[in-house]
């Protein structure tokens, strides 16, 4: 039985570490709004993401960062549709497979095998009339291949909830009302690792959790990547989390990518206003009492976009220029792994990112 | 400023005042002897995690709930024996702001409906024409701007950060003299939650509006209490108070320390410096149904000594500091070596 957890494998799995877990290209999802109506909510987006290593994608509420999320792990609801463009996942096995032309059983036998996700909303996430051993076994019984006893249910689901530190006598019998908050997001977090999946995507991870409990949740995903191995995406709208946990960020804006880039990279010099401006709305604890600017306004929505950069009607760089074509990605510092630091608009150069500070500390 | 007022009584004060909740048969102290005062133009931060005490102390400072023991003074009258009129006056002056504007507004009234049922209740507008020039003018101040396209519109067909500011606006409407503020588990947006602030220390600089604010987050104090004070309660007692200043700089509490550490840093340099798990014993809070005995943070604390599960420490003023501390390994080390060792963690995670 499986208990030890993911070592590095031989030869097949050599080929795979080379090549992306996940490779997106121009991806489009629309959502349907009525009849013979839909709003694009993705336009165009593309990135390629290295195994081991871990992304942020963020943005303020309603710029596409959860659509991403789900859509990459064809969970959109409905009304979504991916409208265009590939996701390719390459797996252990160093196999690339197509993950918007795979069948229902196929993305059953993929989905939380090879790619989880952790919802958004720890409160909530868990159905509140079932223990967590019970969805937990759901989770098991639903995704691996081949039929589990359930001793062997029983012992995954303890693994899991024993790398997350939790006691699984405790957890395992419990309902989710008898946990705390922070139990909860490990819980959950467990169960996207139920199988050891090689992507896993978390939305929102410690947004509602107090301090304290979001740095243990912190913590302990930083653990668990040295441990498992994963790729991880997280959803943030909290810059400080990107900081502390990601390689890499991608800032989104209006459903589409204006700003990408190592993590050093983007918080020493960020090159588009907006990731620049999400940046300086965070408060740093440490060092001097630095001002904080709001970003006026807020973003569009994606029914009537303006025209040229989407940014535009926000930034106090835009010129007639701006608002003549949508500016494509710049690559600005070419790096390895898709490392690579580029920004959409074209007056990147005058972006010039510092903290005003007001008073010494 | 803090304590240079002269010798009127300040706006709000909270004099040993405690809160037990029965729930069960059982005792809950929520609140255990918090004594805190706030003047005019003043800010106080309130800072802990879920369950440390600051959203009851913050509805006892509000009048929502009445203190079990103790007292809480509006302008030097308790709330206990004021008249119907000092009550009334009182519930003007003093306005709370719930953290989740989702469900702080009711759904079937628009911002014009909701905004103008305290006017009209106080008696601060007498036709339709006053409720409407003072919506505005109140729109206005929460920068929902141009006013007439936000007063008829419903909390449906509005997004997050304008709520909160109906919310905000709605605890405008009586022109308070404090608002208290509860921000502990606020979901909003980044940019959302700076121009709140901002709006507030805007407010409290030009109106003189005295302010509450809790959070468990002390970044988030630091940047708007940094003229006043920051109160770190836990257990249902304040454990450190201080000028913010010193708070950040110099936490003298190991409960404050792990605080400060447990905040993510929106910088990669300083966020790869942090240390992990804040040095506290355990992540999670006790239950105030089984409080430790002696000191409540002694099962969690990385200094923790024998006399710390005897004796519950008294705050008091920290040997070489400008706050008071609740903690007798701090205020009253037994050994010459305890506090040069406290002096360095506390300067161990600041650059």
């Amino acid at each position: 039985m499986p208990t030890s957890p993911r070592t590095p494998a031989p030869a097949p799995a050599r080929d795979a570490r080379s090549a992306p877990v996940l490779s997106v290209k121009d991806l489009e999802v629309a959502y349907r709004t009525g009849r013979d109506q839909s709003v694009r909510a993705l336009r165009g987006v593309s990135f390629d993401l290295h195994p081991e290593t871990s992304l942020a994608l963020v943005g303020e509420s309603g710029c596409g960062k959860t659509t991403l999320g789900l859509a990459l792990l064809r969970l959109l609801p409905t009304l979504g549709e991916i409208t265009g463009g590939s996701i390719t996942f390459t797996g252990d096995d160093g196999r690339a497979r197509e993950v918007t032309d795979m069948t229902p059983a196929q993305l059953r036998r993929w989905r939380w095998s090879e790619a989880a996700m952790v919802f958004q909303g720890a409160q909530n996430a868990f159905n509140p009339v079932l223990t967590v051993g019970a969805q937990m076994a759901d989770t098991l019984r639903d995704h691996a291949t081949g039929r589990l006893g359930r001793r062997e249910i029983h012992e995954r689901s303890a693994e899991a909830l024993r790398s997350v530190r939790l006691e699984p006598r405790r957890v395992l019998g419990s309902y989710p009302h008898e946990l705390s908050g922070g139990m909860k997001q490990r819980a959950l977090i467990a169960t996207g690792l139920l199988m050891h999946p090689r992507l896993l995507v978390l939305d929102e991870p410690t947004t509602a959790l107090d301090i304290l409990t979001q740095r243990t949740v912190i913590d302990l995903l930083a653990e668990l990547r040295e441990e498992f191995g994963f790729a991880m995406i997280f959803i943030s709208h909290d810059l400080a989390l990107a900081a502390e946990l990601a390689d890499r960020v991608i800032t989104m804006y209006a459903g589409t990518v204006v700003e990408t880039g190592s993590t050093a990279d983007i918080f020493s010099s960020p090159r588009h206003p907006y990731t620049s401006k999400l940046i300086n709305a965070v408060p740093p604890v440490s060092g001097d009492l630095a001002e904080l600017a709001s970003i006026p306004g807020a973003p569009p929505s994606l029914a009537t976009l303006p025209p040229g950069c989407a940014f535009a009607p926000r930034c106090e760089l835009a010129t007639d220029e701006c608002l003549a074509a949508e500016p494509p990605l710049i690559p600005l510092v070419e790096r390895p792994a898709d490392m690579t630091h580029a920004a959409a608009c074209i007056h990147h150069d005058q972006v010039h990112h510092e903290r005003k500070v007001i008073a010494r500390a | 400023m803090p304590e240079t007022t002269g010798t009127a009584a300040p706006l709000i004060e909270l004099d040993h005042a405690s809160q037990v909740f029965h729930v069960k048969g059982e005792d809950l102290p929520a609140v255990s002897e918090v004594s805190l005062s706030v003047d005019q133009g003043e800010v106080l931060c309130l800072v802990g995690e879920s369950g440390s005490g600051k959203t009851t102390t913050a509805r006892l400072a509000a009048g929502l709930a009445a203190p079990s023991s103790g007292a809480v003074r509006y302008r030097g009258r308790d709330l206990a024996e004021m008249s119907r009129a000092e009550r009334r006056e009182y519930r003007r002056a003093v306005q709370y702001i719930h953290q989740d504007p989702y469900a702080s507004l009711n759904p079937i009234r628009s911002v014009r409906g909701t905004l103008s049922i305290p006017l009209r209740r106080h008696g601060l507008a007498r036709c339709a024409a006053d409720v409407d020039a003072r919506v505005d003018e109140l729109l206005s101040t929460v920068d929902l701007t141009p006013p007439e396209s936000y007063s008829a519109k419903f909390p449906h067909q509005l997004s997050g950060g304008q709520r909160q500011r109906v919310s905000v606006a709605r605890g405008l409407t009586l022109s308070p003299k404090l608002l208290i503020a509860d921000e502990s588990t606020s979901m909003l947006d980044v940019s959302i939650r700076v121009s709140l602030l901002n709006m507030f220390t805007r407010l409290r600089k030009e109106d003189g509006v005295g302010f509450i604010y809790i959070t468990h987050d002390l970044a988030l104090a630091k940047y708007f209490a940094w003229e006043g004070r920051t109160a770190v309660m836990y257990l249902g007692r304040i454990v450190e108070v201080g000028p913010t200043p010193q708070i950040i700089a110099n936490p003298q509490h190991p409960y404050t320390r792990a605080l400060l550490e447990a905040v993510p840093e929106p910088d990669p340099e300083l966020a790869a410096r942090k240390k992990a798990g804040g040095g506290l014993l355990s992540a999670e809070i006790p239950s105030l149904a089984a409080l430790p005995t002696g000191c409540t943070f002694h099962p969690r604390c990385p200094l923790a000594e024998d006399r710390c599960r005897a004796s519950v420490p008294q705050l008091l003023p920290a040997p070489g500091a400008r706050q008071d501390v609740a903690c007798m390994v701090v205020t009253d080390p037994a050994d010459p070596a305890a506090p040069a060792e406290a002096a360095s963690g506390a300067g161990g995670g600041r650059p």
